[in-house]
């Protein structure tokens, strides 16, 4: 069924922080051939799923996609189809930031209430029973209890991405790092002093790792607003997830 | 940012589509168009089950229970409507709904009762 074709689409939109613009035709004053109300298609910049059921609508559809996109903005448009006027409902799929905590401990704690507030999607991941559970994170969308690597395999890191690295050593922060340096997340963070941060960055140039992508790694993590408690230095990692989302920098 | 404000629900999208793969009569309904001070902003979804209950929110009070029973009728006749919500009556102010606005909203059955 087309519907289902397109909902899934969508999802996959979605899950893949693909930026899309999803298109419904939602009133005809008229008849025309195959197009009718309830059509969907899923605009993505290179490909097109789905169909208005006139290609000439779809077309009308790419050509306006990149300015719904552009502007965060629903919008409806009457377009044509021959000489019916058509009421077509385009809104920008645009994925919730999401915040990925490798770490369960004070400030992974402390990172996810302030994120929750903030209103971003907040994903959990440790690999102690006693740090990854329900009690310790009331708010987070997932929780997962498993080893750090195991774990990053299986999550889908996209350019909504977030990812504060708040282990409770340096062994776990560098698995982390490795694990996540050359994918596409939006921000990475890693906690702890100047010369911890500084020792797992060299061990990974010394594997390779290219300098550029090193650079990229926010560390120390968090705006410096000497913050000392788990919560204030969770208050200045949000500010800096907030700078990057906002600002891009 | 806060939830519903340019984003789209994942869970509402996954839901949606798992009613729709098993055939569950449901309708989804999607706010189009918004005049004044409405509760939500264009593109807020809810799902509707032919049960009545309900995924997502498109502001609750009122003008949520109308879109409810509407979607109930889309299920029942399978074909969509745009469905005119007006919050600036007398009858929303007296009974003390806060928006004074004016709300489309589009609905369209996913699975209609057979």
């Amino acid at each position: 069924m087309a519907k289902a074709a397109f909902l899934r689409q969508l999802l996959d939109a979605l899950e893949e922080q693909k930026q899309a613009v999803a298109a419904t035709i939602v009133k005809i004053n008229g008849d025309y051939p195959g197009v009718a109300a309830g059509n969907s298609l899923l605009w993505t910049g290179e490909v097109q799923h789905g169909s208005l059921g006139s290609k000439e609508l779809d077309e009308k559809v790419a050509g306006l996609a990149p300015e719904v996109l552009a502007k965060h903005r629903p919008v409806l448009e009457t377009l044509e189809a021959g000489n019916t006027a058509v009421t077509v409902f385009l809104e920008p799929v645009v994925p919730r930031p999401e915040i990925l905590i490798l770490g369960g401990g004070h400030v992974g704690q402390q990172v996810e209430a302030v994120g929750k507030i903030a209103g971003y999607r907040v994903t959990v991941v440790d690999d102690r029973p006693d740090f990854a559970n329900r009690a310790l994170f009331p708010t987070a969308d997932k929780i997962i209890c498993n080893s750090f690597t195991e774990a990053l395999k299986q999550i889908k890191i996209g350019p909504m991405t977030f990812i504060t690295i708040v282990t409770r050593g340096h062994r776990s922060d560098y698995e982390c790092l490795r694990a996540v340096i050359g994918s596409p997340a939006a921000y990475i963070g890693m906690i702890g002093s100047r010369r911890r941060a500084k020792g797992v960055l060299e061990l990974l140039e010394a594997e390779g790792v290219a300098t550029e992508l090193l650079q990229r790694v926010h560390s120390p993590i968090g705006l410096d607003i000497g913050g000392e408690t788990p919560a204030e230095i969770a208050i200045s990692i949000l500010a800096q997830i907030i700078q990057v989302y906002r600002r891009g920098k | 940012m806060t939830k519903g404000e340019n984003d789209m629900d994942r869970e509402l999208i996954e839901a949606a589509l798992a009613l729709l793969e098993q055939k569950q009569p449901c309708a989804l309904a999607t706010v189009i168009q918004v005049k004044g001070s409405a509760p939500r902003e264009a593109g807020t979804k809810m799902l509707i089950s032919a049960d009545g209950s309900i995924t997502g929110t498109i502001g609750g009070g009122c003008a949520e229970a109308a879109v409810r029973q509407e979607a109930l009728e889309v299920i029942k006749r399978g074909c969509p409507t745009i469905y005119h919500l007006d919050m600036t009556a007398d009858t929303a102010a007296d009974e003390g709904m806060v928006c004074g606005g004016v709300m489309d909203v589009f609905i369209e059955p996913l699975v209609a009762l057979a």
